[in-house]
Parts: structure tokens; C-alpha cells; sequence
């Protein structure tokens, strides 16, 4: 299975910080959300329902999302996900550190 | 905190509304994978192909359900809850092993509860008043003289007043040295007057208790100034809010008592009840008021030779009670110097006097008087609940772990199945306390039950009354802990011990077990014979104390009390002078008489069998010097010996010719005749109370000799007796009637009750009743061990037979195939009772001897609540062997029938 569950395996939590950055644009159901994080990454994380829901789940009850049913484009039922105020001070948050240590472990990686 | 109550929400409604959120979460799953498989389809992959690629790369839906079902802390919940239905499932499918676990549980909780609180609060807690452990009570043990109040400790903790104003100026080791002697009063108003418990205190009682009030000011040290002057009234919390409903307006009013005006200036705070358990005071007056509140014209408070009122100290901080007594010698000696004067004392008696000792103890829990009486059969009726304890402890353990191994095989399946150690545990536990639970709620409501029962058969003012209606939670949740652990501990260890076999050994070893191993009964069978050793002990205990009472019933008291009534009123509280009661005596006496059905009235100045004796000395005309002379001093009236049928020896009784100028005379029984006057004729002899050289009277003439007759209660001795005329008492104040009657005397108390209301509305007439029911009350506490004892060990029988058969028919149904092929063999049924039988009766056998040892040796610490049986009482013995007896055969029967009747073919089939 290519890439299938990685995101999880590799740091934990940063599916719930690609989860909110998805979400930072728009609304989007379950499905939308995965393939945006599919599209974005160039097909290098590619999220299995269960990790997905989980997360989604988390963020729903830490009040970092707010979820609500609505009709898809092709006349489905699906619920739709958007930011709170917290998620999205989370999501500032979260790049920030995020930044931050990246920007530290790059500069330990090229001093050896 | 909102995510926190987010986080809430959610859950709760996944919880509550279930089938909303699975249904949501299952659309949602759906959609995504509908999705999914749309987008394919749409680049032209065929459906069927999509959905398996779809399924591959984003895993199944069922595990992403579970996986999102089991994230939140409500999934933890639902399991819970699951195991709790599938435990309840469980108990149910085992009604009568379920019934009896809970039944042990519920009567170890409640029977240790209600018992235990009863002992907590006589023998245990401390008086309710700040620093309880620095009080003291004062002592002096030794020959006493003159007139000494003797209610505890042969009256070594009474002192005179002035003693007690001396010590109180002189010593300097306490922060407060008070005085406190319980009383019976008259309280009149609204038309009526009742007779209240009083405690004629020191004005500086409550400072040195450091007692608050609860309205108005209590008593302080210018409240005792001088005999008389000092009429002011401090009532309790629960007599306020009992008689007067709390009603904040009786303050500076006055109330009667005895007659005299007192002003009533406070009210102590709730729960405060003096300085003895077990007393409930209703007033505290100040001490200088006592020849009003117990009048008697020889008593003066002044009067260093009449020692009367207990004291205690409250010890200044840091003070040892070691160097307290120490420094209170120099002040004590001089001042008992000075009593050994006034007593005229000489020779050996006054060495003797003036050696005694000032000693202190400890007072944290107040005057002992009520712990004397009760504290041997308390601690023997606590150490029989904790035997009971034990044995249930030991029942549930038994029957906890026969029951898991019978269900080994189902944990063994479970595992097999993937049920995973933890979760193994966590069902056991759920039954575990589920079990628990139920016991525990039972236990409690049989603690309230046992508390009833108990404060049902106190009679009222046993002292113990007054404490039986408090339940005590510590004590509580010691019993439920303890045997709540126990039906844990026990009921995880099959789990426990199932996880840790090898799962095909446990399914391949039950399949082929052919006899039962011995290995695993080990336990089973120790804990059974300590079972019965700890009933054979409980079963001896109850019988001879069962024997105590029927002895104690049937002993003969020198009285005969059936058909007698019995009545106390004390006139001289209602202000009447000796010869006002001394009319009121004659005149009831003649009207009762008159009454149809009365045979004939008699009077005394003490009640009978109610431990109310005056014991004094007395000077015999030809006295030798270190002879013993005292005697137990009462007045009665004429055919008191008729009235109570104590036969006549010599001489005559009393007549209505004894009158209060007449030549004074006296009545002695058998056992003073025989010790001051062996071998001669008593009769026409002379003799004078007092002794030494204070004389309290002038001598009377011996005129008749009456048989022994018991006076305390049926298991004291006989003491020596001198009676006197009460009609030559000046100092006349209480009576008590005795009417023997034609029929049933209980018919007659309300005709009696009436005639004395109409001689005297204001006389309250306390103790109304038959001899036959003073007498009962008097043994009120042989009769609570010997009760209870039954009871416990009744309980104590039925919890082993239950263990016992518990064992056994665990036994043959793990033997079920031995027992089919031995019968297959032709073994015959009686071969097969036999065996099954031989198996309960070792353990019995073992457990009997043991117990019955045990016994013999623990049975001596309560040989003191014995009478008339030994401990090595033979016939209690054969009773407790005969009845272990029939428990075993009981409980061995229903399994030996069981296995008797095994069906060969069915059995080897089985399993």
C-alpha cells in the first residue's frame, strides 16, 4: 500500500494542523477534506477513513471545528466541517511552532 | 474548561442518543467512500474494481467505525455498562449463590455496625468537649468512714464539699477542678410535675469543660457562693428543645424544682451531657443549692465526714498526671488529717485513714460508672460479632473461590475466544461489585434493623439507653470495607489465576479430570475448619450464657415477686417534711390496702433490685475491736416480710405499735445474725448505727430475725441487713410501695395510680410496675449477651452449614464422573453417601475439637458475666457437639443425595 496511514505514523498531530489548514479556506465534508491533503501534498499522504474520522472527531469535541449537515454538489447528504475562532488561533498557533522547529532541525541537519 | 464541557456534551449525547450518532457516523463513512468510488468510476475504472481499490487504500469502513466508536470517553461507559447487564445476567442465572453472598455480606455489615457503634460510644469515645485527654477523675481508695455515696470504685471517687473547696484553692496543677453528682428532681408547671435527672455542679463546671451555650450564659464561679443563696437553673439542649420546644423565651424565667424558684439563665450547646456516658442530664444547678434539691436535715454541705460528690480536674497544659499527682500529696494530707479528727478515729482505723493516697485517672471518657456494669459484656458480645466476621469473611471466601473454579472453564473459553486479561478482570470485578453493592445497601439496612432490636431490649434507664439509637458510619465502613475486600479479592482470583494458565491445559484438564484433585480443596477445606472451630467457640459462648440467664431467672431471690406491684415517689423533692411524708406514708398505705384485690401494702425507703442500698456500720453492745460491722441499713414498714414473703425466723415484724416515739427497734437477717451474733439468740439484743465514736443515733433493740433474701439483683450475694421502722426514720424523704395483689397486679395500676393522685396531684410516681418486671429489668443486660449470643451463634451455624454445603457440592460436582463410574462399578448408594459424607464430617470433626478447645480457653475472659455455670460445663459442650452435629449432616445431605442419584450414563457423558 503506497503512503496509505504515514502522516500519523510519522509526527503525531500533524494530521489535526493539515486538517485545519484545509479547513482554513473553506467548509468541507469528510471526503473533500482528504482529497485537498492528497492534491496539496502531491499524492504523498493519502488518509485512511479511520485516521480521518478519528482526527475529525478530536477536533469536533476540543471545539476546534464546528460540524453541520448540508447537500453536496451532487445532491448528497454530507456534513460539512468549518473552523472555529479557537481552531483557527489553534492553526496560527500551530504553523508558527511548526515554522519554527522545522526551521531548527534544518539548520542542525546542514551543520553536519 | 468549554472544551472540557464540550467534550461533555458530545459524549453524553453519543451516549444517550446512540443510535443518532451511529447512524450519523455510518452516512458519513458512506459518503466518504461513496465518494471515493465516484471519482474513480468517473476516470473509468469499473464500480466493482473501485470499490475493492477504495477499500484498499482507505482501509474498511466497519474498522474505521470502531476505531471512531471506541476514541471518546463515553465508549468506556457503554462497555461498562455492558458488563454490568451481563453481570446482573450472570447473578441471576445463580439466584441461591448470589442470595447467599449478599445475605453474608448484609448480616456481617449490619450486625458488626449496630454492635460495634453501641461499644464506639459506651467503651470508646472520648466527652464532647474540647481537649478531652486532659481531664482527670480524682480517687481515694481506702477505708471510708462517716457517710459515703458510693456509685463506682467503692466510693474512693466521692469527697466531701469543703474537701473539695480546699483542693480546688490549694492545688495548683489544674486549670480547673470541678465537682458533678447526678440527682433526681422534681420539675413543676403547667399543672403537673415530672421527675428530671439534675447535676448539682461547681459554679466553675462549664468554664473548666470549656462548654459553650446556646442561648443565654451557663453557670461561672459566682454562681456558688453560699448553701442556698444560689437559685439559678442551667437546662440542657435536649431537655430545652424536648420540654420546652426550644423556646428561646424561658430565659430569666423561673422554674420549680423542689419546690424553689430557680432562674433559668442559659442553655448548653447541642450534644453536651455532662461528665458520664450514658447520663442525660435535663438541668445543672448550682452545687450550693443541694439541700433544696436532696433534702435530708443531716445533711449539711458543710459536713466534712459526708463524702458525696465525685470531682475531676482538667490538668494545665503540659502537665503530667505522674507529677500532678505527686504535688497534690502535700495538699491531700492535711486535709484528710483534719476529716480522721472530725471522725474521732484512733488506732489502726486512723492510720489506715490517713494513709489513703490522692490518685488520679485518666477522665477523657468521663465517670466510668456506666462502662463498670456494661463494659465485660459488651466486649464479649463485640468479640463474638468479629468472630461472626471472621467466619463470614472466611464463608464468602470459600464460596468465592469454589464458585471461579467451577466457572474456570468459561474463563478458559472466553480467553480462547480473545477476550483479553484486563478485560477478563474487569467483568469479574463488575460481579465482584455488583455483589458488593447489594450486600452492603442490605448490610446497612440491617444495621438500622439490629439498632432497633438492640434499643428495643434496653430497658429504659439502663444508662445504655440512651446511646443505643446512634449508628456509627466509621464503623460502618470498617465492616463494609473489610468484607467488600474480601468478595473482591476473592471473587478476582479465579481471573487472576485463570490468566495466568495455559489456556489448553484448563480445557484439557477439566475435560479429563476424573477424581477432583486434592491440590485445590487445601483451601477450601482450612477455611471450612475454621469456620466450625469459630462456631464451636461462638455456640459454647451462647450456650453458657444462656444458661447464666435461665440460672439467673430461676435463682431464688428470698422474695417471691409475683403478684406484686411496685411503685417509687419521692415526697420531701416537693419541699414536704419528714412528718408530712411520714402522714402521706400511713395514709397510702392504708387506702391501697382498702382497694379490692389488694392483699396487703408495705413500704421501704429503697427500691429493690435496683443497686439503691445505703450501707453503713453498726456498734453491737458488746463490739470486738476489728470486727467486721457493716450492714446494709433500710427502713420499711409494717408487713414489709409478708408483703415480699421473706419468712419470719425469730422474734416478730414490725407493727403499727413501732411509731416514731416508741422504743426503737430493728429487724436483722440470717447472714448478720449468724456473722455478729454466732450461736446465741440475737433477739432482745441491742445495737447503734455509726461506728467508731460518732454514733448516729441511739441504739436499737434486735426484735426479730427474717430469712436471706436477695436485694441488688438475683446474682449478687446476700448481704447482712438491718431493717428499721420507717416510721422511726426522722429523716423520712422517698418511698417505694410494694402491693401484693390477688390477681394479675398489672390490672391494679391504674387504680393505684389514681388513688395517689388524688392523696397528692404534684407527686410523680416513678417505676410503676410488677416485681416481676424490676426483677427482669435488673438482669436487662445478662439478658441482651445472652440474646444476642444466641442469635450470633445461630447465625454464625447457618453461614458454616452454608459454607460447608457449598464445599461438598462443589465436591461431588467435580466428582460427578469418578462417582458415575464407581456406581457404573456397582458401588452401592450407601458406599457412595458414605463417601461424600466422610468428607464434611472430617472437617467438622477437626473444626469441632479445635473450637471446642478454644473454647475452654477463651470462655475465661467473660467467666465474670457467668453464674451458676462453670466454663467447662459439661452439658453446654454435649449441646454444641450435638448441634455441630446436626448442621453437618444437614449440609452434607443435599450433596450426598445429589450424588447418590448420579445416573452413570449421564455422568460419564457429561462434560
Amino acid at each position: 500500500m503506497p503512503m496509505t496511514d504515514k502522516p500519523t505514523d510519522l509526527i503525531q498531530g500533524t494530521l489535526d494542523m493539515l486538517i485545519l489548514k484545509t479547513l482554513a479556506l473553506e467548509a468541507m465534508h469528510g471526503y473533500g477534506i482528504s482529497v485537498r491533503i492528497e492534491q496539496m501534498s502531491k499524492g504523498v499522504f493519502r488518509l485512511n477513513a479511520g485516521s480521518l474520522f478519528l482526527a475529525v472527531q478530536r477536533l469536533d469535541r476540543e471545539g476546534l471545528i464546528d460540524g453541520e449537515w448540508k447537500a453536496t454538489e451532487n445532491n448528497r447528504r454530507a456534513r460539512y466541517y468549518s473552523l472555529t475562532t479557537k481552531g483557527r488561533k489553534r492553526l496560527n498557533d500551530e504553523t508558527r511552532e511548526w515554522t519554527k522547529q522545522v526551521a531548527a532541525i534544518a539548520r542542525i541537519l546542514e551543520a553536519s | 474548561m468549554m472544551a472540557i464541557f464540550r467534550k461533555l456534551t458530545r459524549g453524553l449525547r453519543a451516549l444517550f442518543r446512540s443510535k443518532q450518532t451511529d447512524r450519523e457516523l455510518d452516512e458519513e463513512l458512506a459518503g466518504f467512500v461513496e465518494m471515493a468510488v465516484e471519482e474513480k468510476v468517473k476516470r473509468g475504472v469499473d464500480r466493482k474494481t473501485a470499490q475493492r481499490e477504495v477499500r484498499l487504500e482507505r482501509g474498511s469502513v466497519e474498522v474505521a467505525r470502531e476505531v471512531v466508536a471506541m476514541a471518546g470517553w463515553e465508549s468506556l461507559v457503554r462497555s461498562a455498562w455492558k458488563d454490568l447487564c451481563f453481570g446482573v445476567r450472570m447473578l441471576m442465572k445463580n439466584p441461591g449463590f448470589t442470595a447467599v453472598v449478599i445475605l453474608t455480606l448484609a448480616i456481617s455489615i449490619g450486625a458488626n455496625t449496630a454492635i460495634f457503634s453501641l461499644t464506639d460510644q459506651v467503651l470508646l469515645r472520648d466527652l464532647p468537649v474540647p481537649h478531652p485527654e486532659q481531664l482527670v477523675l480524682l480517687r481515694s481508695p481506702g477505708p471510708n468512714h462517716g457517710r459515703t455515696w458510693d456509685d463506682i470504685d467503692s466510693g474512693a471517687q466521692s469527697f466531701s464539699y469543703p474537701m473539695y473547696k480546699d483542693l480546688r484553692e490549694r492545688s495548683t496543677v489544674f486549670s480547673g477542678l470541678l465537682a458533678c453528682r447526678g440527682i433526681t428532681v422534681n420539675v413543676s408547671g403547667h399543672g403537673e410535675t415530672q421527675s428530671v435527672h439534675a447535676d448539682l455542679v461547681s459554679g466553675n463546671f462549664f468554664e473548666a469543660l470549656e462548654v459553650q451555650p446556646a442561648i443565654g450564659r451557663l453557670l461561672v464561679p459566682s454562681d456558688e457562693t453560699a448553701p442556698g443563696a444560689n437559685a439559678v437553673a442551667v437546662l440542657s439542649y435536649s431537655y430545652w428543645s424536648r420540654q420546652l420546644g426550644a423556646d428561646p423565651s424561658v430565659l430569666d424565667e423561673p422554674l420549680t424544682v423542689n419546690g424553689v424558684p430557680l432562674t433559668v439563665v442559659g442553655v448548653t450547646r447541642k450534644g453536651f451531657y455532662g461528665v458520664q456516658i450514658g447520663s442525660t442530664p435535663d438541668i445543672f444547678i448550682p452545687v450550693t443549692m443541694r439541700e433544696q434539691m436532696t433534702p435530708s436535715p443531716d445533711q449539711t454541705l458543710g459536713d466534712r465526714t459526708d463524702r458525696w460528690l465525685p470531682v475531676l480536674g482538667r490538668l494545665k497544659p503540659g502537665t503530667s498526671m505522674v507529677r500532678a499527682q505527686a504535688e497534690l500529696q502535700p495538699v491531700y494530707q492535711p486535709l484528710i488529717a483534719l476529716d480522721s479528727t472530725l471522725l474521732k478515729l484512733s488506732g489502726d482505723d486512723l492510720k489506715r485513714y490517713v494513709a489513703k493516697p490522692l490518685l488520679l485517672a485518666g477522665g477523657a471518657h468521663g465517670r466510668l460508672v456506666l462502662q463498670e456494669s456494661v463494659e465485660a459484656p459488651l466486649v464479649a458480645l463485640m468479640s463474638m460479632v468479629g468472630l461472626v466476621l471472621l467466619i463470614a469473611c472466611a464463608n464468602l471466601a470459600g464460596l468465592l473461590v469454589a464458585r471461579g473454579e467451577s466457572r474456570q472453564r468459561e474463563i478458559g473459553l472466553r480467553m480462547a475466544l480473545g477476550a483479553s486479561r484486563a478485560r477478563l478482570i474487569r467483568q469479574l470485578l463488575t460481579e465482584s461489585l455488583l455483589h458488593a453493592a447489594a450486600g452492603g445497601a442490605a448490610g446497612i439496612v440491617l444495621a438500622w434493623w439490629c439498632r432497633n432490636a438492640i434499643a428495643a431490649a434496653i430497658p429504659e434507664g439502663n444508662g445504655l439507653s440512651a446511646l443505643a439509637n446512634g449508628l456509627d458510619f466509621r464503623v460502618l465502613w470498617f465492616a463494609a470495607s473489610l468484607t467488600l475486600a474480601t468478595t473482591i479479592l476473592f471473587g478476582l482470583a479465579p481471573a487472576i489465576r485463570a490468566s495466568r494458565l495455559d489456556l489448553q491445559n484448563t480445557l484439557k484438564d477439566q475435560g479429563s479430570n476424573i477424581s477432583g484433585g486434592r491440590s485445590g480443596l487445601t483451601l477450601h477445606r482450612a477455611m471450612i475448619v475454621s469456620q466450625v472451630a469459630l462456631t464451636a467457640m461462638l455456640l459454647a459462648g451462647a450456650g453458657l450464657f444462656a444458661r447464666t440467664l435461665m440460672n439467673l431467672e430461676h435463682a431464688s431471690l428470698g422474695v417471691d415477686p409475683s403478684h406484686v406491684l411496685q411503685f417509687s415517689v419521692a415526697p420531701d423533692l416537693n419541699g414536704h417534711t419528714a412528718e408530712q411524708t411520714l402522714a402521706f406514708a400511713d395514709r397510702a398505705r392504708n387506702e391501697i390496702e382498702a382497694l379490692p384485690g389488694v392483699r396487703s401494702v408495705t413500704i421501704s425507703t429503697a427500691e429493690i433490685f435496683a443497686n439503691d442500698d445505703y450501707v453503713s456500720n453498726f456498734t453491737p453492745e458488746e463490739y470486738r475491736p476489728g470486727e467486721n460491722t457493716d450492714a446494709t441499713y433500710l427502713y420499711i414498714g409494717p408487713k414489709y416480710f409478708s408483703t415480699m414473703s421473706i419468712p419470719l425466723v425469730a422474734g416478730r415484724e414490725f407493727s403499727e405499735g413501732d411509731a416514731a416515739g416508741s422504743t426503737k427497734v430493728c429487724i436483722i437477717n440470717e447472714k448478720l445474725a449468724q456473722r455478729s451474733f454466732p450461736g446465741g439468740n440475737p433477739i432482745g439484743l441491742h445495737l447503734t448505727h455509726g461506728a467508731g465514736k460518732l454514733y448516729l443515733d441511739r441504739p436499737m433493740e434486735i426484735v426479730g430475725v427474717v430469712a436471706n433474701s436477695k436485694w441488688d439483683d438475683a446474682r449478687s450475694d446476700v448481704s447482712p441487713f438491718l431493717y428499721m421502722p420507717y416510721s422511726q426514720n426522722n429523716a423520712l424523704g422517698r418511698l417505694s410501695f410494694y402491693v401484693r395483689t390477688e390477681r394479675d397486679p398489672s390490672r391494679m395500676a391504674a387504680a393505684i395510680r389514681s388513688l395517689v393522685e388524688r392523696l397528692d396531684p404534684d407527686l410523680p410516681m416513678k417505676n410503676l410496675r410488677t416485681l416481676t418486671e424490676q426483677v427482669g429489668s435488673s438482669m436487662a443486660n445478662d439478658r441482651l449477651v445472652a440474646m444476642l449470643s444466641i442469635s450470633l451463634a445461630l447465625l454464625a451455624a447457618l453461614l458454616t452449614a452454608l459454607g460447608l454445603y457449598g464445599v461438598l457440592a462443589y465436591v461431588v460436582a467435580r466428582r460427578t464422573r469418578e462417582i458415575g463410574i464407581r456406581i457404573a462399578l456397582g458401588s452401592k448408594p450407601v458406599e457412595i453417601l458414605r463417601l461424600v459424607m466422610e468428607q464434611g464430617s472430617w472437617l467438622m470433626v477437626m473444626g469441632g475439637v479445635i473450637g471446642m478447645f478454644s473454647a475452654l480457653i477463651a470462655m475465661r475472659w467473660v467467666a465474670s458475666l457467668l453464674y451458676g455455670v462453670t466454663i467447662d460445663d459439661l452439658p453446654t459442650y454435649v449441646g454444641v457437639v450435638v448441634l455441630l452435629a446436626i448442621v453437618a449432616s444437614a449440609a452434607c445431605y443435599l450433596p450426598a443425595r445429589r450424588a447418590m442419584r448420579v445416573d452413570p450414563m449421564v455422568a460419564l457423558r457429561f462434560e
